[in-house]
């Protein structure tokens, strides 16, 4: 009784993205604070030692006050996930993952007596090998041994995070990240052997704008990926249909014009009478197979390919659609209604503008899929697009943390329950 | 390798560009002492004849100043610092300076992050206020113990005083109640209270859970598991 309610008190989430690492207690109200998940590994030296430095590995915000000594960035700079997941041997990475953990843990390590340690729920990508579960536990033993910041961990998969944050017990979830897509069915619990991958995400969406930029004539614009990136978010259109699109722009060039002026400089992008190919930008992340696109692929932008990480394959060219259909077909013919009734689409990637004006032509991520499940025949489908995705999986990892009684231990066989550091 | 009067001169001047002006200098010592308004800077300053020694004299000398709230910068020779790293420097906010024969970089900012407050106002009243900060919070945190104890013994008396009330009603009831051997055993246990006594991180109580988690079906569901 009293260890419940210590556990609810004490229960803190760990969300690690590719792009950012989102951690806080149950007391933190209804958002978790954010730091980039990166690590600087500073110069060791004979100075540092005399005036007490020994961190080996900086995280966090102390990290920008490093960022001003750009010659050393990309070998001192470590960002250690690559599509939601870590190599085995990268030990770098790791290390950077553990004071992560141990910065995160130890900003809300409260003073007084009584305080045994946080009851942690981690989460981590739904196609992450068990290595990364191994090791993760490892270093959460070596925190809680060390300095008693942790009582008991967990790790549950990203999607189920958010179909827990989002109140639905029966869904499918389509998480979309920079490297990549992932598609999990979930019935009161994640439906392991359905998950079904995609090797495209929020970079496939930037490289093919990089190729548009080339194309325009903006090449040495191209090579810089967080412009790239804005230039993506500020003209990239998602065509509801894109044959229908490419023939409107054709007809209507000043409706679909596309002039990005980047902010504090005298840069001015204007793709003229290329504007049309704003709308391959938001198709590209659906469905790479129309023939516009093997002209990019004739001219070197890299083909997505299959790609296999642990047991998982990576698809490069199934589209959005035919995915969830694969991935919801693997669980029984009862439940397939339930699922597709309740499709939550997840992440930043999902997020495409919809001028008022060409209102039918681009659309947003929830009426395009709704579409492509339609022309595959699937009826009584309902998407609906994460109203604050970047802190869905956070909040799942909460309640799961508030509501796994404290009793539930780990097991491997079922990879869930509460792994103990503490009695 | 240049001669030290014609390091300091460039020194000097990279300072002086910025507004300040030298008021003492030695070059034995290997020192430069600015003045801007109220604002205090010194600069020492290491060459190619310096001796690691003589390094580490003045990386501690540097790290006294700025621990005493000075301003306090390093020049060393442009080969130097890409052997000893600038971590250090940045952590504790000593300024270093790079130079060769054409010359002066400032690789770390030593005043403040390079922020300036209104009128004279330097980084000095910034680690002031930094300080009194830090001891304003330890205080409230030490108030927030002692008030999480209290709320935590006015809830024992709470459930006491319950306890009490339902045994004389099951008593004046009629039922027949075994009496138990000490009222200690209802207590918690030390640890238990302990814990009761602890004040949740950031405060929040219970009662109040966040929006995602009422009403949130997963919370029955998850809390069945054995």
């Amino acid at each position: 009784m009293f260890e419940e309610e210590y556990k609810r008190n004490f229960v803190f989430g760990c969300d690690y993205g590719t792009s950012d690492f989102k951690y806080g207690p149950i007391t933190v109200g209804d958002k978790p604070l954010l730091v980039e998940n990166r690590g600087y590994f500073p110069e060791r030296s004979i100075v540092s030692q005399v005036l007490g430095v020994e961190k080996e590995v900086v995280v966090g915000r102390d990290v920008t006050l490093f960022l001003g000594s750009e010659a050393e960035l990309a070998t001192r700079l470590v960002y250690p996930m690559r599509s939601g997941a870590i190599s085995k041997g990268d030990e770098r990475a790791w290390k950077v993952i553990k004071e992560l953990t141990r910065m995160a843990l130890s900003e809300f390590k409260p003073g007084g007596l009584g305080f045994k340690g946080f009851y942690i729920v981690a989460a981590l990508s739904a196609t992450a090998p068990r290595y990364m579960y191994e090791r993760l536990f490892t270093i959460y033993s070596e925190l809680a041994s060390d300095e008693g910041l942790i009582h008991s961990a967990t790790i549950i998969p990203q999607p189920l995070a958010v179909a827990i944050a989002h109140k639905q017990t029966s869904c499918v979830v389509v998480e979309s990240g920079h490297g990549n897509t992932q598609v999990a069915p979930i019935s009161r619990a994640p439906i392991r052997g359905a998950v079904v991958a995609l090797n495209r995400g929020g970079g496939a969406a930037n490289a093919i704008t990089a190729e548009i930029l080339k194309d325009a004539g903006y090449g040495d614009l191209a090579k810089e990926e967080s412009l790239v990136r804005k230039v993506k978010e500020s003209i990239g259109l998602l065509p509801l249909d894109l044959e229908r699109a490419i023939n409107y722009a054709r007809n209507n060039p000043e409706d679909v014009k596309a002039v990005y002026k980047v902010p504090g400089t005298r840069i001015t992008i204007d793709l003229g009478n290329n504007s049309w190919t704003r709308f391959l930008i938001g198709e590209y992340v659906f469905d790479p197979n129309h023939e516009v696109f093997e002209s990019y692929f004739r001219r070197g932008m890299p083909r997505p390919s299959d790609v296999k990480v642990g047991d998982v394959v990576f698809y490069g060219m199934l589209d959005m659609a035919s995915t969830i259909i694969e991935s919801v077909e693997k669980c029984p013919v009862e439940l397939q209604p339930h699922l597709y009734n309740q499709v939550i689409l997840s992440g930043g990637n999902f997020s495409w503008r919809t001028p008022a004006h060409l209102r039918g032509i681009a659309v947003e991520s929830e009426t395009k899929l709704t579409q492509m499940l339609k022309a595959k025949g699937v009826e009584n489908v309902t998407v609906i697009l994460s109203p604050e995705p970047q802190y869905a999986v956070w909040r799942g990892c909460i309640v799961f943390g508030y509501a796994v009684p404290a009793g539930y231990s780990w097991t491997w066989e079922r990879m869930e329950g509460w792994m103990h550091y503490r009695r | 390798m240049l001669p030290r009067r014609v390091i300091f001169g460039r020194l000097a001047d990279y300072f002086t560009s910025q507004g300040f002006r030298p008021v003492d200098e030695s070059l034995e010592e290997g020192f430069i002492r600015f003045k801007s308004g109220r604002e205090e800077l010194i600069l020492r300053v290491v060459d190619d004849a310096s001796s690691k020694d003589e390094l580490l004299s003045v990386v501690i000398q540097s790290a006294f100043d700025t621990a005493a709230g000075k301003v306090s910068y390093l020049a060393l020779p442009v080969e130097m610092i890409s052997k000893i790293g600038d971590y250090a420097f940045r952590i504790h906010r000593i300024g270093v300076l790079v130079y060769d024969e054409h010359s002066v970089v400032e690789l770390v900012g030593g005043r403040g992050g390079g922020r300036r407050m209104r009128g004279g106002e330097t980084a000095l009243d910034e680690a002031r206020i930094e300080t009194m900060l830090n001891s304003l919070s330890s205080r409230i945190a030490k108030l927030e113990e002692a008030v999480a104890a209290l709320d935590a013994v006015e809830e024992l008396r709470r459930r006491v005083e319950a306890l009490e009330r339902m045994y004389d009603q099951l008593l004046r009831s009629g039922v027949r109640v075994e009496e138990p051997k000490s009222r200690d055993t209802t207590m918690e246990k030390p640890g238990e209270a302990a814990v009761k006594q602890q004040t949740p991180p950031r405060g929040r109580k219970k009662e109040e859970l966040p929006s995602f988690l009422q009403d949130n079906p997963w919370v029955s569901l998850l809390s069945e598991k054995r």
